[in-house]
């Protein structure tokens, strides 16, 4: 089954520009309430790794939006797209964002410094990051 | 490992959408090819990233460990010279005092019970003097301490402090010899900002601990400030000697192990001594900080609290009240 694009993309986009204004927001308030230390350093380490999580994906959602505001308004309208691709994007956009949010809401509760999860949560967050980059790669390839 | 499933990942991820690009127009294929071969370029240079990441982590750990190598190398050879020195020189001072030893041993044998008297003295450790500059401290006024008469000595002012040590929950102390008096080493604690004990078995533990999340506000806390752990050691000094303390400081591993080396009863040579109205008891406070798990503690200087308010917030001042 095949669903206009117009509307799809903008909500991946939302959900991706959701997701990612939380993460820094969250960063950007544990390093003003010094969470990280004081040295330029020690500050540097937490970002390095957040950072990465989101903006990659963020500047190909960009991308594609530029590309489409640049390009031929008319086979915008009309074009659809898999819509399996489509939720198949969606929740792994969903399920990917909450968990490295979740990295940071929960370390509170872990033994571990939030340097150390955040480091140790690159082992399961770099695969995924991998798969759903794959799926939103196929959800734009898979436009007619 | 994870470099190698990152390009295997790009590597599917490329020929997947290759393939999808068949049955496209010309220019949705440049679009697609665009996008594939963006987010493939990405991928791998993310993948190299890390590896090259990976790789200066590598060799900075191991020029560190190289460099501690050296420095403890040359330390030892330090300690070696140090060593021939002093047992050079130990040996020159033998060969130099071996008459006067030879003269003087009869008398020093005949002698023997007064030297057995104060033989344990002697044996008993001696806290560092002056002792080491402390984060604070404070005078215990002499109204919370035995009465001064000629009954007491300082076994009593021991009593009274280990009562409050006990009340307060210190269950390990340790005695140690000063100049004309002692002092009595309480047990590393932790304790939260405000200067409270944390609630045992985090109060005891050495290691670092994250704080307890039992509100909203405390989970807050907890995520979006620093929670360093504070450690302290309190050191009780009981002597008649005015003092000044010293500006060395002491490491958190230098603190803990006075509750190793000490005595865990007073020596009854220190403890029959009699308490004077010279006589004064202070109390140090030596502070510790740890700004996280994976950092070094590191001694404060100056704390946040008075030495009062350690002592209040600890109850060991209404401990000594009573």
């Amino acid at each position: 089954m095949r669903i206009p694009i117009a509307n799809t993309k903008k909500q991946l986009a939302i959900i991706w520009f959701s997701g990612s204004g939380i993460l820094f927001a969250l960063l950007l308030l544990q390093t003003i309430f010094g969470k990280y230390g004081t040295e330029i350093t020690e500050i540097k380490d937490p970002w390095g790794l957040i950072l990465p999580t989101f903006i990659p994906t963020l500047s190909l959602i960009i991308g594609v939006l530029v590309s489409d505001a640049t390009g031929s308004q008319d086979s915008e309208e009309t074009a659809t797209v898999d819509q399996f691709f489509f939720r198949l994007s969606c929740f792994l956009s969903v399920t990917y964002l909450l968990t490295v949010i979740l990295t940071i809401l929960l370390s509170p509760f872990s033994t571990l410094s939030l340097l150390e999860l955040m480091k140790l949560s690159n082992l399961w967050l770099a695969p995924f990051q991998g798969l759903v980059t794959a799926s939103l790669g196929a959800f734009f390839v898979s436009k007619k | 490992m994870l470099t190698k499933l990152y390009l295997m990942l790009a590597a599917c991820f490329v020929m997947v959408m290759l393939s999808a690009c068949a049955n496209m127009s010309e220019r949705e294929r440049i679009y697609s090819e665009a996008i594939v071969v963006g987010t493939g370029i990405g991928t791998g240079m993310g993948a190299a990233a890390s590896c090259v990441e990976n790789r200066a982590t590598y060799y900075t750990a191991l020029e560190r460990e190289t460099e501690r190598e050296v420095r403890t190398k040359q330390e030892l050879e330090e300690a070696r010279q140090d060593y021939e020195r002093l047992r050079e020189n130990g040996k020159n001072i033998v060969r130099t005092y071996r008459p006067i030893i030879r003269t003087y041993s009869p008398v020093i044998r005949s002698s023997s019970p007064v030297v057995r008297t104060y033989s344990p003295a002697h044996n008993i450790p001696q806290f560092p003097w002056p002792p080491p500059h402390p984060s604070a401290y404070s005078v215990i006024p002499s109204r919370l301490l035995p009465n001064l008469t000629n009954q007491n000595h300082l076994k009593d002012v021991a009593k009274k402090l280990e009562a409050a040590f006990d009340q307060a929950g210190y269950s390990q102390k340790k005695y140690y010899q000063v100049s004309d008096g002692f002092a009595l080493i309480s047990q590393l604690e932790q304790f939260d900002p405000d200067g409270t004990p944390r609630t045992p078995p985090d109060r005891w533990a050495a290691d670092f601990r994250p704080p307890k999340i039992f509100s909203l506000s405390s989970y807050l806390k907890a995520l979006f400030t620093a929670n360093p752990g504070r450690y302290r050691i309190i050191a009780f000094i009981v002597t008649s000697q005015p003092f000044k303390e010293s500006k060395e400081t002491v490491t958190r591993e230098e603190a803990m192990s006075w509750l190793d080396d000490g005595m865990i009863v007073l020596p009854e040579s220190i403890g029959k001594q009699p308490y004077t109205e010279k006589h004064y008891c202070t109390a140090f406070i030596y502070e510790f900080e740890q700004p996280g798990k994976e950092k070094e503690p590191f001694f404060r200087p100056l704390s946040n609290l008075t030495g009062k308010d350690h002592l209040e917030k600890s109850k060991l001042w209404a401990a000594l009240k009573q």
